[in-house]
């Protein structure tokens, strides 16, 4: 469980963060999207007490961070995809932190194993590409194995292929009762993973939602064709509806499928298509944190 | 004591602490070899070998730095953060980790400098006491190699950049504490006598911790040892204010 409370960070004129509270529950992956400069990775710095917040609170299980009985085994972090040594090898990357934590190298070899990294776990950091560092990175945030996942971006610089794994690690992880937090300014990325969402602009909440929720939110109204379409626009007016030409035949209209069909049929109008004007969840977003961005 | 035990593996996996510390038994080897070959070695011979291995303190002094600077250059602060959030106990564990690298580079230093001069005198038919004095000699130098570690963690804890804390803290101890020196003897003395304020700056008070040559113109062991003390402890001090309240 991650709970943050009217977080305010300012860094001079600028508030990155702004009276910003959402929570994340267990045994569900929350996604945490907004675009860049949105305040996201802020956010999640104060989460873990890497900054200090102007004002508001930022509490895992409960607590400030600082505060956890064992906060490595408690929660797992991914907070820049590049904090290597270049020089030291991954698998002593991974012994460092590990060693600091009272954890065993026999961990070490097991959370490479399970990002699938034991091939180069030799090599030294500097030769990895950006997919194996943030493999690396998430190994290291799931060396303790916690109970709090807390991941700023990490699906940046995957393939395809890797994107897919880190799905259904993810949803695996949260599935056997943990918190899984993971921010993304792609919201493709978010879409299938998570659960929840988080979606914040200009340091402060849009929404947060169920995913499905958000979705359902886009279905806006019908779309319909008709080489009447004036005719059919006159007739949807006259009936009381919003109305809204889009390209050469086309209407957006706010209203049920199976009214419009009706208007239609009474006047006799010919339809070429008739159906729910959904919009993407891509949609939603840009205009969700289009619309927090203009000045209020 | 976990987070001592990483700082040492965190040294260990790289190589720049090996490359200094080959450099700092190197100075040992080559400074011994200097002041037996050129004859030079009167009565007080351990201090001297000493003084002259202790050139390679601004060695440690490097490593001290990039224990803390290192950190911050290659953003693996944040990971040390998150398992130990109580910053002031990381400044902690690399202050002891400075302090116990230094006395190893210590020990080596010495080592070379015996290995390289206790022959040598021997085949010229000199000697070299393993007495008091020469104890006194070891003591010493495994000391100024373990002050100067600390000072290096100390001051990059203050100012984390690598560069800027390399540049700092050497263009202070060979440029700054000259020109301090020079300005005060010229103002307080005659120019080449030694003046009363050099000796108490950070530079000098580390240098006169092994003491030596030119020790009229600094404190010379224990007082020194103790100012020297006292300012690694007022720097991680503030080491320890700056690394809580600035954000990595």
């Amino acid at each position: 469980m991650i709970e943050v409370a009217n977080l305010t960070k300012r860094y001079g004129p600028v508030l990155a963060v702004d009276d910003l509270s959402f929570r994340a529950e267990p045994g569900r992956v929350t996604g945490f999207l907004g675009p860049n400069g949105a305040g996201k990775t802020t956010t999640l710095r104060a989460l873990v007490a890497l900054l200090h917040p102007t004002s508001g609170s930022a509490t895992v299980l409960g607590r400030p961070y600082p505060e956890l009985e064992d906060p490595a085994r408690t929660v797992g972090a991914i907070l820049e995809s590049n904090a290597f040594h270049p020089g030291r090898t991954g698998r002593n990357h991974l012994r460092t932190i590990a060693r600091a934590a009272g954890i065993g190298d026999g961990r070490v070899d097991e959370v490479l194993a399970l990002v699938d990294l034991q091939g180069a776990a030799g090599r030294r950091t500097k030769g990895y590409s950006l997919g194996m560092k943030q493999r690396l990175s998430l190994a290291g945030a799931l060396l303790g194995d916690p109970q709090v996942l807390v991941l700023d971006e990490p699906a940046n610089g995957l393939d395809p292929q890797g994107i897919r794994w880190l799905r259904d690690l993810l949803r695996s992880l949260a599935a056997g009762g943990r918190t899984v937090l993971v921010s993304s300014h792609v919201l493709s990325e978010i879409a299938q993973l998570a659960d929840d969402v988080v979606i914040i602009a200009k340091g402060r909440l849009v929404t947060q939602a169920r995913v499905k929720d958000v979705l359902a939110g886009a279905v806006r109204g019908t779309r319909v064709r008709s080489p009447q379409r004036d005719r059919l626009a006159g007739a949807l007016e006259r009936a009381g509806v919003v109305v809204r030409p889009v390209g050469d035949d086309g209407l957006s209209v706010d209203a049920e499928a199976s009214a419009v069909g009706e208007v239609a049929a009474a006047e006799q109008i010919v339809l070429h298509e008739l159906g729910s004007d959904a919009g993407t969840l891509e949609e939603v977003f840009l205009e969700l944190t289009e619309g927090a961005s203009t000045p209020s | 004591m976990s987070t001592v035990a990483a700082e040492f593996l965190k040294l260990r996996t790289t190589r720049v602490p090996y490359v200094l510390l080959f450099v700092a038994v190197a100075i040992a080897g080559i400074a011994a070899a200097g002041l037996v070959g050129s004859g030079s070695l009167d009565e007080d011979r351990a201090l001297a070998l000493a003084q002259g291995a202790s050139f390679g303190t601004m060695f440690a002094t490097v490593l001290g730095i990039l224990l803390v600077t290192n950190e911050y250059r290659h953003g693996t602060v944040m990971t040390t953060f998150l398992v130990e959030p109580r910053r002031v106990r990381v400044l902690a564990a690399k202050l002891v980790t400075a302090l116990l690298t230094g006395v190893c580079f210590g020990l080596a230093s010495a080592a070379v400098a015996a290995a390289v001069a206790l022959p040598w005198l021997a085949s010229k038919g000199e000697s070299l006491p393993l007495d008091g004095q020469a104890l006194e000699g070891l003591v010493r130098l495994v000391l100024a190699f373990a002050l100067s570690a600390a000072l290096g963690a100390a001051v990059g804890a203050i100012i984390q950049s690598q560069v800027g804390t390399i540049v700092a803290v050497f263009v202070w101890f060979l440029i700054a504490e000259s020109l301090v020196g020079v300005l005060a003897s010229w103002l307080l003395t005659d120019l080449g006598e030694p003046d009363p304020v050099s000796r108490y700056l950070p530079g000098s008070a580390l240098g006169g911790v092994v003491g030596g040559q030119g020790s009229e113109y600094m404190l010379s062991g224990p007082p020194a040892t103790l100012l020297a003390v006292a300012y690694i402890a007022g720097l991680s001090v503030l080491g320890a204010f700056v690394i809580t309240r600035r954000d990595p």
